[in-house]
């Protein structure tokens, strides 16, 4: 059976072209994407058509760094309920953070994981295998037998791998099975809060991080990335300073790339200004000219992927003094209804923005597709850009509703997402 | 009195003439502390909840003694932050405290926000007895009244504040409240006891590097408590060395003008960031600070509360 989503605006992030058009697919496979309307134009014999209302269509979106919160925290969130935040967000692969509980440290969980979401179906979740046992940056994990499981690349999570001689050979062990590594980079003893280190944190005397605790471990894992030669992916930077080092990083042709969060984009120190629990993430949004240096960085390339940092966290977690709460938000619905309304707000392009949620971290996984054309697999994402909604605990399909935009209204949402052209999300209101 | 309070969480963005209300009203109030019977039947049937959630002494009496001269009802909370945390939340704790009621609770907290967190959240006066390193803005209230009393205007007046600034909750509602009232500030301590970005509070505030320029010709002397806790760890090599460069004894204070006054929240560290000689001296006037805490005090709770009994 052949479907057709007609009546869109296509953006093929690979070729750079915006047009009116519809595409075709059968068995999961694109077979055709003609310029067209907009309007539905004609309805051939034996095609199942979608109107596609005039939406924005580009292929479906990947995050490199969620988390599930299974096993170990099901109360916040667990494979079945983030896949379907991640589906209504547009997503078709999240890969999983391994800082569960148990550790993702052997082939055991990386296949319980993957068991749990192939009974879900929507997302193809890819769990992270943990660089150490227990995350204790003591034993190496098994990365061989985690690799043989099917995890797409290695990372600590949000825990900092203390030896960094450790770390090294764990970045040399890992291009043995051609397996990326993703990190977050903090130094803990440069840090005594989770607030960014600066005027806000003085006036109300939260406890802070200078960007100087972000801009240390990024110098060494580029540095590490140096003497070992591994793929190293620097995940949700925060910092000018680390946009700075990436850049030089890249221009010396080291094989290091990094990400961003859509928060970190939107966002600055001020969001916790009033102490605000749901503003409470980690690393946390830091000044203006860092957030401007990280649009920038996002612009000229130096920045190659927008990671969610999906974060659930259970009511319990956040009613809390901001002291005590735990860091994260429920972020996976809310990437793009952030980021179109920064295009719309002209900071940040739309191809750019596209490019970095789709093509972008398919090649650091190494996945085909991230393109509209014949012969990509139809995973693809209908984008509504103009429909105004205000974020609410029912608006959210994730377990976990807390997040800094709780009650900001927002232009445009996920309309629909397919995998393998078959639909795993499409928004129920006026359809 | 026209000026009314929701509540008082801090002095950031509390104006002028908020300020002067406040201590106009606690000379008003020092009167009835000098009385043979201390007490006035004002807040009669006005409930004052003290909850204290990291230990303090000397704040919590000083706000139970100014209530009950008021003639105010007060009940205690006492706990420990870790008892808290490990077992019911600072809103369960609230909740059922509110169950009874209460017209005004005072809050002291090891957390910065808490008192905000509670003001969002209950249906009562919150009034910040110090919330982590952020504010105490009785404190300040208090020692402002004192240095209005004994100079007369805060206007132009050259206050020195010496210490471990960055963790001082004392130092950031004196900053906020000296700068409204037209003081200069002049700042010093070891850098790694002063927080970033002071010079965002403009030109009414200095930083020094040295104990001796900041106090030379000033006015008012401050002296903030260094925390025994944080001795001889990576903020400074030794009690000994802090005494010696950015304690106050009698030849750093012999820069300051020949009336400068000394000040300290307390308790005090003597011989770390005071020497006996100079704590116990005539230009000391930490003990009025007690006393004039009280009347501060008062002057806060009746301002909070009052409009309650109208038509009662």
């Amino acid at each position: 059976m052949r479907t057709r989503l007609a009546n869109c605006e296509i953006l093929d992030p690979e070729k750079g072209k915006r047009f009116w058009g519809y595409v075709e697919w059968e068995n999961g496979v694109i077979t055709a994407v003609k310029r067209a309307g907009p309007g539905m134009v004609d309805e051939p014999e034996g095609v199942e058509l979608i109107d596609g209302r005039g939406h924005l269509l580009v292929p479906s979106f990947v995050d490199l760094y969620a988390d599930f919160c299974e096993p170990g925290n099901e109360h916040r969130e667990d494979v079945a309920s983030g896949s379907a935040a991640a589906a209504a967000g547009g997503y078709t692969t999240v890969c999983v953070r391994p800082d569960t509980s148990p550790t993702i440290d052997g082939a055991d969980t990386v296949r319980f994981v993957l068991e749990r979401a192939a009974a879900c179906g929507k997302v193809d979740v890819r769990p992270l295998g943990a660089l150490s046992k227990n995350l204790a940056g003591e034993t190496m994990a098994e990365i061989g037998e985690m690799a043989e499981a099917g995890v797409p690349a290695l990372s600590e999570g949000d825990t900092y791998v203390a030896r960094t001689g450790f770390l090294r050979r764990c970045m040399e062990y890992g291009t043995n099975f051609r397996l990326p590594i993703l990190l977050t980079s903090e130094d803990p003893t440069l840090a005594s809060g989770m607030a960014h280190e600066g005027y806000i944190a003085t006036i109300r005397g939260l406890k802070a991080t200078p960007v100087a605790a972000e801009e240390a471990a990024v110098a060494r894992h580029v540095a590490l990335a140096e003497l070992t030669g591994a793929r190293t992916h620097l995940l949700k930077i925060t910092s000018a300073a680390a946009v700075r080092i990436v850049k030089d990083a890249k221009r010396r042709g080291l094989p290091v790339t990094a990400s961003v969060t859509a928060h970190h984009l939107a966002l600055t120190e001020t969001s916790v200004a009033d102490w605000s629990p749901a503003a409470k993430v980690w690393p946390p949004c830091r000044s203006e000219a860092d957030r401007l240096a990280l649009l920038a960085g996002l612009a000229d390339g130096t920045i190659d992927a927008i990671v969610s940092d999906h974060a659930p966290r259970a009511i319990e977690d956040k009613e809390l003094e901001f002291d005590l709460a735990v860091p994260g938000a429920s972020t996976l619905e809310l990437v793009w209804p952030i980021l179109n309304r920064l295009v719309g707000a002209q900071e940040l392009d739309l191809t750019t923005a596209i490019r970095a949620l789709t093509l972008a971290p398919r090649r650091l996984l190494g996945m085909a597709g991230g393109s509209v054309a014949v012969g990509a697999p139809a995973d693809l994402v209908l984008l509504d850009r103009a429909s105004s909604w205000m974020v609410d605990a029912v608006s959210l399909a994730s377990r976990s509703k807390s997040s800094p935009f709780l009650g900001t209204t927002f232009a445009g949402r996920t309309d629909m997402t397919l995998r393998g052209g078959r639909v795993t999300f499409a928004r129920t209101s006026g359809r | 009195m026209t000026t009314r309070m929701n509540h008082l969480l801090g002095l950031e963005g509390v104006s002028r003439e908020q300020i002067q209300t406040i201590l106009d009203l606690g000379r008003e109030f020092k009167a009835v502390g000098q009385r043979r019977i201390k007490k006035v039947p004002t807040l009669r049937g006005i409930t004052v909840v003290l909850m204290f959630i990291e230990p303090s002494t000397r704040t919590r009496m000083s706000f139970e003694v100014a209530a009950k001269r008021l003639s105010a009802d007060t009940l205690a909370f006492t706990a420990s932050t870790s008892a808290l945390s490990k077992g019911e939340t600072l809103l369960d704790t609230t909740q059922n405290i509110m169950a009874m009621k209460p017209d005004v609770i005072v809050l002291r907290h090891a957390f910065s926000g808490a008192p905000q967190f509670l003001a969002r959240n209950v249906d009562a006066a919150v009034v910040n007895a110090g919330d982590g390193q952020h504010e105490h803005p009785t404190q300040a209230l208090l020692d402002m009244f004192t240095m209005q009393e004994k100079k007369g205007s805060l206007e132009g007046l050259e206050v020195a504040i010496v210490g471990d600034i960055r963790h001082s909750r004392v130092a950031l509602s004196n900053l906020w409240g000296l700068t409204t009232m037209g003081a200069k500030v002049r700042v010093a301590g070891p850098r790694t006891m002063l927080p970033p970005h002071l010079d965002r509070f403009g030109a009414g505030v200095r930083v020094f590097d040295r104990i001796e320029p900041a106090i030379e010709g000033a006015d008012v002397v401050m002296m903030l408590r260094i925390q025994k806790e944080r001795m001889g760890k990576d903020l400074f090599p030794s009690d000994r060395e802090y005494a010696r460069f950015f304690g106050l004894d009698t030849a750093k204070l012999a820069l300051a003008k020949p009336d400068a006054i000394v000040m300290h929240p307390g308790p005090m560290n003597r011989g770390v960031e005071i020497t006996p000689e100079v704590a116990d001296g005539g230009r000391s006037v930490i003990l009025e600070q007690v006393e004039n805490g009280v009347a501060v005090r008062m002057a806060v709770l009746y301002l909070l509360s009052a409009h309650l009994l109208e038509g009662a």
